[in-house]
């Protein structure tokens, strides 16, 4: 069966964009070079009016005799996802990196910048439409070799360039025990072919082999969503690179590797039981508690606000690994695990940047805007990053009426659901740990007066960027059905459809 | 009875509907938003004037709503049900439905919600000085989450005003607070906050039990019973938690009942959970203070009343001594460090700490005087602390000191303020004749009797409570202690001779001349402020009986749902399997 080339449309559209972006950034004038970031938000512009516009079409996408996946989610929901933040994500990074930047040593414009972000944003688009494991590794380092390059010249800082080479050389070792595993895998199914494997595994019990290589894809992913042991990098990586890659970082890789890490335990029919299968669960629940803890905990410690939400992004990617230790349940909904990850990941994505953003308007200086000091009293000279800001913030605590609140229910709500009720007791508690340094950052904004005057880049993109992202914090958390619906529309008809039969537990192959 | 038909009917017709209670808390909330907006930027302090104006319509909207309540005006109403229902499907797949309502026990804490906010903005009119629109908008904020929390009827509806309280009452304490306003908003915020996810946590278990039904191996019956079966979808109502949890298991009832007491009980605070509080109620702005010991410690116990104590009535009932003996210590401990404070403030922030002993102590009496009194005391300890904290800020703007010991005489400079001192002082150490009394004496009579109430049917035996005379006597020693600190506080601080404090060098103002100047008796804004509760004291004091009518249906209903039932195993066993069955057939019908 071939899959209509028309459900890539957004991907290519973002490709196409990505050269014209990259070959426009080589020109020797500025002005040329300044048009990369129009080009690439009309490009995103478009791609996420297209993925719209195929969402309604989910029931057409005859896509789980070829994705696996697909039973569980709508691939199309991360596409949208992709261009949306991305879009958004371009808008914050708007004239960046620039002689207009105090940040940045380099006198000019550079091209290339925003032609990197439209690579690993297509990357992230097609991660859940992707059905071979030599694609998923392909797609995984589409995501994420631009962002090396992105982390190391984002900024003419050393800083930056120390993260880039930190980040690419345990990106690479990382990227190398997940190819391991994947081999694993091919070695003990015959096929890299995702339809062939989970066939096989319907038939089969997961062999040792099959389950070594499974543990070390998950471990190697795990990078990419800097959960626990694998996110030393990211506080270094997330305060060296320049702000806007930061907020970028938090959200591409992250996206990408739990889609992949969903895809492959799709495989598997997230069938933890059987003789070996408890191991994968073992491995995801200890993962999770590991990463929340030690995200929130090593968070409090910190004064630098960019290492802070460095850290923050660690726990969330626990709070999330908790939806995936609940699995996709009997597939009610509201109970739903996966679910409750894709949703939770679109309202991370939105609230992070939202408050990121705010973070790069205010960073008119040079490293300002990186100290708790430096955010002093910025509600009093200005009110309205300082409301955007706290708003952000009072969701990622997961205060009531917003994207966040919801979020952290939905995966409480699944975690309960399948039987996770110890989690789901560690991610509340997590959340309380949150909430003091999160609270931290409203406190110095509003309770305390500004240090020195403050310098902000008052460029219209970033404002309505934080505007947006804002906005959507509150009103996805008061009327969260069109993201709700999108998560699972094509995921909860396929499995009440004719994609039943899939659903088989190891043992009616025997 | 066939009187009665149509109006019953009525009331179901119109309960989904009712938009009353939404338009009640939006009012506010659309209030605070204006309020920046519809400012002259010129004149700051006209802000305070407009949000008055803006909190006056809840309480003419509640003013109307007390006349009009159907449960005691509508002849064969039922005066133990939800009025001014409303509902909406909010997040179905969550199973979270918006649905707001009113009994006569919310109606009461609805009016002192509504009562006490536009008091407490008019006292902050000479106390605030800068960022006023701000303050006042946030002031509306919490009225409108505070009038949401006593109206909900979903659990998670409740959990969000709960939670959102938070917000408001963080940046006024920030903002406007005293010299450790950052520490104590910050402590104040995480303490409730880390109890309410405790909470959070253990009402979504009830919830998911409520649809996925719980049956485990019980060592009585020796097989495996059935407690609850399954609904099939989650919901967060009320009336399908209490359906749920009181089915379950001790064993089970044990750990959700810790886990949500977690959370009332910071709110609440009892003994060991009460740091954030003093130092809260020290750094907080006048208004915040009378706010937030007027209204915001009642959501602790009004929850406990409202779920901990009908949803898991066994744990409860196995539970209650334990927590009796906490309360008594917070009571004689908050009255014994009230006695040797300086801050006149502290004193008042630990007389809340040993007062709601009482308040929480009554609700576990599980008698119907117990349940009423703690009712009441809630009512009434929202006045009297409310009204001291008034008077406490009033000296404090003329003085700028809360020390005791620089203070004295204020009867022979302020008599009309001594006097109101006097008046709530008495008001708070249950007086006979002022409101406090009935509340504290009907707390002792339902501790007292706790456990020694019987009554029984052909099935079943039952007992109400089981406290009894030690208890009661014990706490009883806190009233003692309780008059001894208060009367302690207003004899040294009203009487004995005038003593005002020195103003610090470069207040800008000559010494002399800045006392005299400040330390003006009332202003008409004072009388105001303070004629209002005064009066509602009396008036509850002398009349309680309306009220404690209005009340005895609700009541009535909630003890009987908390007896102890002292039947026989075998046959206790069956009942709860026949309960299980009931509640499927109720789902099934709905």
């Amino acid at each position: 069966m071939e899959l209509d080339v028309k459900f890539l449309i957004p991907e290519i559209i973002i490709l196409v964009t990505a050269c014209v972006v990259t070959l426009l950034g080589l020109s020797g004038k500025d002005a040329t070079r300044k048009l990369t970031q129009v080009l690439a938000a009309a490009g995103l512009g478009a791609a996420f009016l297209g993925s719209l516009g195929l969402l309604g079409n989910g029931e057409s996408f005859s896509a789980t005799a070829l994705l696996p996946a697909a039973k569980y989610f709508n691939p199309q929901y991360i596409t949208i996802l992709a261009c949306g933040i991305g879009f958004l994500s371009v808008l914050s990074a708007w004239d960046m990196p620039s002689k207009n930047d105090p940040t940045n040593t380099d006198s000019h414009m550079r091209g290339e910048f925003f032609g990197m972000m439209l690579f690993s944003l297509a990357g992230v688009a097609m991660i859940g439409k992707v059905n071979d494991l030599v694609w998923l590794f392909i797609v995984l380092e589409l995501v994420s070799i631009p962002t090396y390059i992105l982390v190391a010249t984002g900024r003419g800082q050393a800083a930056a360039q120390e993260a880039g080479v930190k980040y690419f050389f345990l990106g690479a070792l990382a990227a190398a025990i997940f190819l391991f595993g994947f081999s694993y895998i091919y070695g003990a199914t015959g096929s890299t072919n995702f339809v062939e494997i989970s066939k096989f595994f319907m038939t089969h019990e997961i062999s040792a082999l099959a389950m070594i290589g499974l543990l070390m894809a998950i471990v190697g992913i795990a990078y990419k969503i800097a959960a626990v042991p694998l996110h030393f990098y990211t506080p270094d990586v997330y305060q060296g690179a320049a702000t806007p890659v930061t907020a970028f970082l938090a959200f591409a890789p992250k996206a990408a590797g739990f889609v992949a890490i969903v895809s492959l335990l799709t495989l598997v029919d997230f069938n933890f039981v059987g003789t070996n299968g408890g191991a994968i669960q073992t491995l995801l629940t200890v993962m999770a508690i590991l990463t929340m803890t030690i995200g929130n905990v090593l968070a409090l410690l910190q004064r630098n606000v960019k290492r802070m939400l460095a850290y923050s992004s660690i726990a969330h990617s626990g709070y999330m690994l908790v939806g995936l230790v609940a699995g996709p349940g009997r597939g009610d909904a509201g109970a739903d695990g996966v679910n409750a990850v894709l949703f939770y990941l679109g309202g991370y994505a939105i609230m992070n940047l939202g408050a990121f953003s705010v973070l790069i308007y205010l960073q008119g200086k040079a490293d300002a805007g990186e100290d708790l000091d430096d955010l002093a009293g910025v509600s009093k000279d200005q009110p309205v990053a300082a409301l955007l800001m706290m708003l952000c913030l009072f969701s990622l605590i997961g205060m009531p009426l917003t994207i966040g609140f919801l979020g952290k229910l939905y995966i409480i709500q699944a975690a309960l659901a399948n039987g996770h009720t110890l989690l789901a007791v560690i991610v509340v508690i997590n959340a309380a740990i949150a909430a003091a340094y999160y609270l931290k950052i409203i406190a110095t904004m509003y309770l305390r007066d500004a240090l020195y005057p403050f310098v902000v880049r008052s460029k219209l993109p970033l404002k309505v960027a934080a505007l947006v992202c804002t906005l959507a914090v509150v009103a996805f958390g008061v009327m969260p059905w069109p993201l709700l619906n999108a998560t699972s529309k094509a995921g909860l008809q396929m499995r009440g459809g004719e994609a039943v039969p899939m659903v088989k537990t190891v043992s009616d192959g025997k | 009875m066939q009187m009665m038909m149509p109006i019953v009917a009525q009331v179901a017709e119109t309960a989904v509907k009712d938009w009353t209670i939404p338009i009640l808390v939006l009012v506010p909330v659309i209030g605070a938003l204006l309020l920046p907006l519809i400012t002259p930027k010129g004149n700051p302090k006209l802000s305070g004037v407009l949000a008055f104006v803006i909190s006056l319509v809840p309480l003419v909207m509640v003013g109307w709503m007390v006349a009009k309540f159907p449960a005691y005006r509508v002849e064969g109403a039922d005066k133990a049900g939800w009025y001014h229902q409303f509902s909406y499907e909010w997040l179905p797949s969550f199973g979270v439905k918006f649905s707001m309502g009113m009994d006569t026990i919310s109606l009461w804490l609805v009016v002192l919600a509504a009562v006490l906010t536009p008091i407490s903005i008019l006292a902050s009119f000479n106390y605030i000085k800068q960022r006023q629109p701000e303050f006042y908008a946030w002031m509306l904020v919490l009225h409108a989450a505070m009038l949401g929390v006593f109206c909900a009827m979903d659990v998670l509806v409740f959990y969000l005003f709960f939670e959102f309280t938070l917000i408001p009452m963080f940046f006024i304490i920030g903002i406007w607070g005293g010299a450790e306003r950052r520490k104590a908003a910050g402590k104040f915020f995480l303490f409730t906050f880390s109890g309410s996810v405790l909470t959070l946590v253990s009402l979504l278990y009830i919830a998911f039990l409520f649809s996925n039904g719980y049956s485990a191996y019980s060592a009585e019956a020796g097989r495996v019973v059935e407690y609850v079966k399954g609904a099939g979808y989650i919901s967060f109502a009320y009336t399908d938690l209490y359906a749920t949890g009181s089915q379950l298991p001790l064993g089970l009832q044990t750990i959700l009942f810790f886990g949500m007491f977690a959370g009332f009980a910071v709110k609440v605070p009892l003994f060991p959970v009460h740091t954030w509080l003093p130092l809260a109620h020290t750094e907080a702005p006048t208004a915040g203070s009378v706010i937030l010991a007027g209204v915001l410690l009642k959501l602790g116990t009004y929850a406990i009343l409202r779920f901990l104590l009908p949803i898991l009535p066994l744990a409860a009932q196995t539970y209650a001594p334990y927590v009796a003996v906490v309360c008594i210590i917070g009571i004689i401990y908050g009255a014994l460090v009230s006695w040797v404070q300086g801050d006149m403030k502290k004193l008042i922030a630990y007389s809340s700490v040993s007062h709601l002993g009482f308040c929480v102590l009554g609700m576990f009496a599980m008698t119907e005087e117990g349940v009423m009194g703690s009712v009441l005391y809630m009512i009434n300890h929202g006045l009297s602390t409310g009204a001291l904290f008034l008077i406490v800020g009033m000296i404090y703007e003329r003085y700028h000191t809360r020390d005791m010991n620089q203070l004295s005489g204020l009867v022979r400079r302020t008599p009309a303020l001594a006097f109101f001192a006097i008046f709530f002082v008495m008001s708070s150490v249950a007086l006979p004749g002022l409101n406090g009394f009935v509340s504290e004496f009907l707390v002792l009579v339902g501790t007292f009797v706790s456990g020694q109430k019987t009554g029984g049917d052909m099935q079943q035996t039952w007992v109400y409570g089981n406290l009894g005379p030690a208890y009661a006597i014990t706490a009883a020693t806190g009233v003692i202690l309780g008059a001894v600190y208060l009367l302690y506080w207003a004899g040294r601080v009203v009487f004995g001779p005038l003593k005002e404090p020195v103003h610090e060098e470069g207040s800008g103002h000559d010494d002399e001349h800045a006392v005299q100047e400040k330390a003006r008796d009332l202003s008409g804004r004072e009388w105001a402020v303070l004629v209002p509760i005064g009066a509602l004291v009396v008036v509850l004091g002398v009349y309680p009986m309306p009220v404690m009518e209005t009340l005895k249906a609700p009541v009535r209903k909630m003890v009987e749902t908390m007896r102890i039932d002292t039947t026989h195993t075998a046959m206790k066993v069956n009942a709860a399997e026949a309960g299980a069955q009931e509640t499927g057939k109720h789902e099934a019908g709905n």
